[in-house]
């Protein structure tokens, strides 16, 4: 039998086992991201093997990866009776037995917990589908992640795997190459360059041999897609990089990929393991001329190696410092060869586009930017999770359909996109639509897919300090205007935070931001002022108030606000003051007024000595909430005196 | 007196026997070296040097460039506050000021009785779960001040148990 007549075979095989456990009774699918480890998913499982074992019922349990619905973690879905799973979140051990002994032994189906039908629904169980965080999205990326075992190469064939390399085998490198250039697929990465042109530079250039390079280095603060597609799905991400590798012509393929994820790299060994021993990397692959095979690199922890030539120069083992282009690395990279490097996104995308085709994946997105996007929504929101969503669809949705909106009560600011490289966007650009370009309009970057949301109680200036404090000291050295010029900024907007800024500070922020985006070598150093530069473009107000009024609306920058506790709500409980690590915090003489004939006395903070880590506000009573921050300081006389005032009256 | 785990007790060289010698795999050296004794003691960077027939300056330039590596041995515990965006805009500078007030130590730094390192982390891709703090091995989600203080007086007082 050749060993595509066996594979095939094993396709079927897997399809019939698919069928099978969908058909059986009693499963529980259970979601073992490194999200839901977090969340406490260990201790569900405790319970679920206690159940199994005190109930002697015959269960089978299946890990799968994160549906993205990270807000309802932990997560299980239960499949009996013949229906389909049934999603419950919010779980915590307690909440088990009650569920299973339900659902397994009289069939009732909690309300509580419920999330939706991982299916169609039934007896009035609403589908997964319709749930308001899954409706808008549309899922090719993320179509198997918590849905399959991600370590069962079984599950990812009977989901379709691996048809889209049998296609490619019997096709020419240069037709997959046209294919993906028709579909329009750009590089998921951040930058958007076509994924088919860059292919087509790696392929026609001269090298004895050449390589491909997976970017899993994900090092953008606040962003967690590709872990997530690492961890849920790795045999897409395998099956697209040996496409690539096939177009290309490479016969080796590096996945560089963050220390920092270890369930990711250990779930990439075992299916790079398991694809070996399937024929499906090494030598021949299904039985054709395609020699290919993965090794993985793990990251030492080095935001600028998300640089295509800092992460060659990482592989190689030196320091990871970007190198002049040209010569791109598609001409000379890896060892002086041609090079390919795709995002973790990128190459899991490719599956599909072989499968359904070029038109299917262009009719999806806007005129300059087809697909989807995968955003990792997270801050001030209410459904914080990752999410796939076509291009085109307006920040609005995302963020108030799909996110909920802010969580609280509280109103929104900005929305921050592109990580450290990208920018904040106010309220009024909010029914723009995704795509590459829009965004950069806008002053931001789409980048690999951080979207972090604020609210009121968050300062501008204060992130655009975060956002350059992490620039500046992630930068590699190697050009002046990107280690001194971020340097230079840093210590102006350090000096706005702390309310020595000067009126001319907002006028040499822009020149400086100017000459480091045009001075620097790699995209590190270019974008690196994109937070200062949108945050002044769009919240300008609150960098002259810092500067000018002494004042942080936000309340969150330390040398601009106070803590006071308002002597006409205080009861005098003391439970601050225990609280306070730097005894802050001490008992006046002043007698109590809000509790009658209370014999005790109101507190006071002295600001000398208060460090501002707001334990005492989370302490004090909800019902009493005597304590509050005021920005500017100035005006801290006057409201304790009022507060004084309005109690002895 | 000789400090346990500061001689080279071969595990390096068979580190390095398991990678090879090339350049391409120092990198891979120096992470299984710091897996098994939680930094790169120097004995290990001499030995590394002469293996791979090249100077200590050359493995210091790249070790010192990625922040993954450490030169000093850390503490029994270590706690990891994490700095990412999802964090930092809800609070994480709050927590990591808390600590460090506490413990009298700034991040990268161990407690002066060897117990106790700090270090502050870029993300560690929880952000929906944000702010989070890891202790040892164990991942705090949605982290409060009041929850942080409460954690620390344990491991505070877990060493003075342990002193006794």
């Amino acid at each position: 039998m050749s060993q595509m007549d066996e594979f095939r075979e094993m396709r079927s095989l897997a399809l019939s086992e698919w069928e099978s456990l969908k058909q059986m009774d009693r499963v529980i699918y259970i979601g073992a991201a490194s999200c839901g480890h977090a969340a406490g998913i260990v201790k569900i499982i405790e319970s679920i093997d206690r159940y199994i074992v005190d109930r002697e019922m015959n269960i089978t349990k299946v890990e799968v990866g994160c549906f993205g619905m990270c807000k309802y973690e932990p997560m299980i879905y239960v499949q009996s009776h013949g229906n389909p799973p049934v999603i419950y979140g919010n779980l915590t051990p307690d909440d088990v037995e009650g569920l299973l002994d339900g659902i397994f032994n009289r069939g009732e189906y909690p309300k509580r917990n419920f999330l939706g039908v991982l299916g169609e629904g039934f007896d009035g169980l609403g589908s997964i589908d319709d749930h308001p965080m899954i409706r808008l999205q549309k899922r090719i990326i993320l179509e198997n992640v918590g849905q399959i075992d991600p370590m069962d190469i079984t599950h990812y064939l009977a989901r379709g795997g691996f048809q889209a390399l049998e296609k490619v085998l019997s096709s020419s490198p240069q037709d997959v190459i046209d294919e993906v250039k028709r579909s329009g697929l750009r590089g998921r990465g951040g930058a958007g360059f076509p994924t088919g042109m860059k292919w087509q530079f790696c392929r026609d250039a001269k090298g004895d041999r050449k390589y491909l390079i997976c970017n899993a280095d994900e090092g953008d603060p606040g962003a967690f897609m590709d872990r997530s597609v690492l961890e849920g799905d790795p045999f897409r991400l395998i099956e697209g990089m040996i496409i690539a590798a096939y177009a290309i012509g490479a016969d080796t393929g590096y996945i560089y990929i963050r220390k920092e994820y270890p369930l990711a790299i250990l779930r990439l060994h075992v299916a790079i393991r398991e694809a070996r021993s399937r024929g499906l990397l090494g030598k021949n692959i299904l039985g054709s001329d395609l020699e290919f095979d993965i090794e993985i690199m793990e990251g030492a922890g080095a935001f600028v190696c998300g640089e295509e030539t800092a992460l060659i120069a990482s592989i190689m083992g030196e320091r990871g410092m970007p190198h002049p282009r040209p010569p791109y690395p598609a001409q000379q990279g890896l060892w002086g060869y041609p090079t390919n490097i795709n995002n973790v996104k990128t190459l899991s995308t490719v599956p599909a586009i072989v499968n359904r085709g070029a038109e299917w994946y262009s009719s999806i997105g806007t005129e300059g930017t087809k697909g989807t996007a995968v955003f990792a929504l997270t801050g001030k929101i209410g459904n914080s999770g990752l999410v796939e969503v076509p291009m085109g669809i307006s920040l609005r949705k995302i963020i108030f359909d799909i996110g909920g909106g802010i969580p609280n009560g509280k109103k929104f600011k900005a929305v921050q996109t592109g990580g450290p490289s990208g920018g904040c966007l106010p309220e009024s650009a909010l029914d723009r639509e995704v795509d590459f370009e829009s965004l950069k309009e806008a002053g931001t970057i789409m980048g690999s897919g951080g979207m972090i949301v604020m609210d009121e109680d968050t300062c501008m200036v204060d992130v655009a300090h975060y956002f350059l404090s992490f620039t500046q000291e992630e930068s590699c050295g190697k050009c002046s205007p990107c280690r001194i010029g971020t340097k230079q900024m840093l210590d102006i907007l350090t000096r706005i935070k702390e309310g020595k800024g000067r009126e001319e500070d907002i006028e040499e922020l822009s020149t400086l931001a100017w000459t480091v985006q045009n001075g620097s070598l790699c995209a590190l150093g270019q974008t690196a002022p994109n937070p200062v530069l949108t945050t002044l473009r769009y919240f300008r107000e609150e960098f002259e108030e810092h500067i000018i009024e002494k004042k942080c609306r936000a309340k969150v920058c330390k040398s601009l606000i106070q803590y006071v506790i308002d002597h006409s709500a205080c009861i005098g409980c003391g439970a601050c003051e225990r609280r306070c690590p730097t005894h802050a915090i001490s008992e006046t003489g002043i007698p109590v007024t809000s509790v009658k004939g209370s014999s005790k006395k109101v507190r006071n903070i002295d600001p000398a000595i208060c460090i501002r880590c707001g334990l005492c506000i989370e302490t004090c009573p909800p019902t009493v909430k005597a304590i509050s921050r005021i920005s500017p300081v100035a005006g801290r006389i006057e409201a304790q005196e009022a507060s004084v005032g309005g109690g002895s009256s | 007196m000789e400090i346990p785990g500061e001689t080279d007790d071969g595990k390096v060289l068979s580190i390095i026997e398991a990678h090879g010698t090339d350049l391409k795999n120092l990198i891979p050296i120096l992470q299984a070296v710091q897996e098994e004794y939680g930094y790169l003691p120097s004995f290990a960077i001499s030995t590394i040097a002469g293996r791979l027939q090249i100077s200590e300056d050359v493995i210091f330039g790249v070790a010192t460039f990625y922040t993954h590596f450490k030169f000093t041995k850390p503490g029994k515990h270590t706690i990891k506050a994490c700095l990412g965006t999802a964090c930092y805009v809800k609070g994480a500078e709050n927590l990591l000021e808390l600590i460090k007030d506490k413990l009298g130590i700034e991040p990268g730094q161990t407690t002066q009785n060897g117990e106790i390192t700090l270090e502050r982390v870029a993300c560690l891709g929880c952000c929906a779960l944000a702010p989070t703090i890891v202790i040892d091995e164990e991942v705090y989600g949605k982290v409060t001040t009041n929850m942080l203080s409460t954690l620390l007086d344990e491991i505070v007082a877990d060493k003075d148990r342990g002193d006794l």
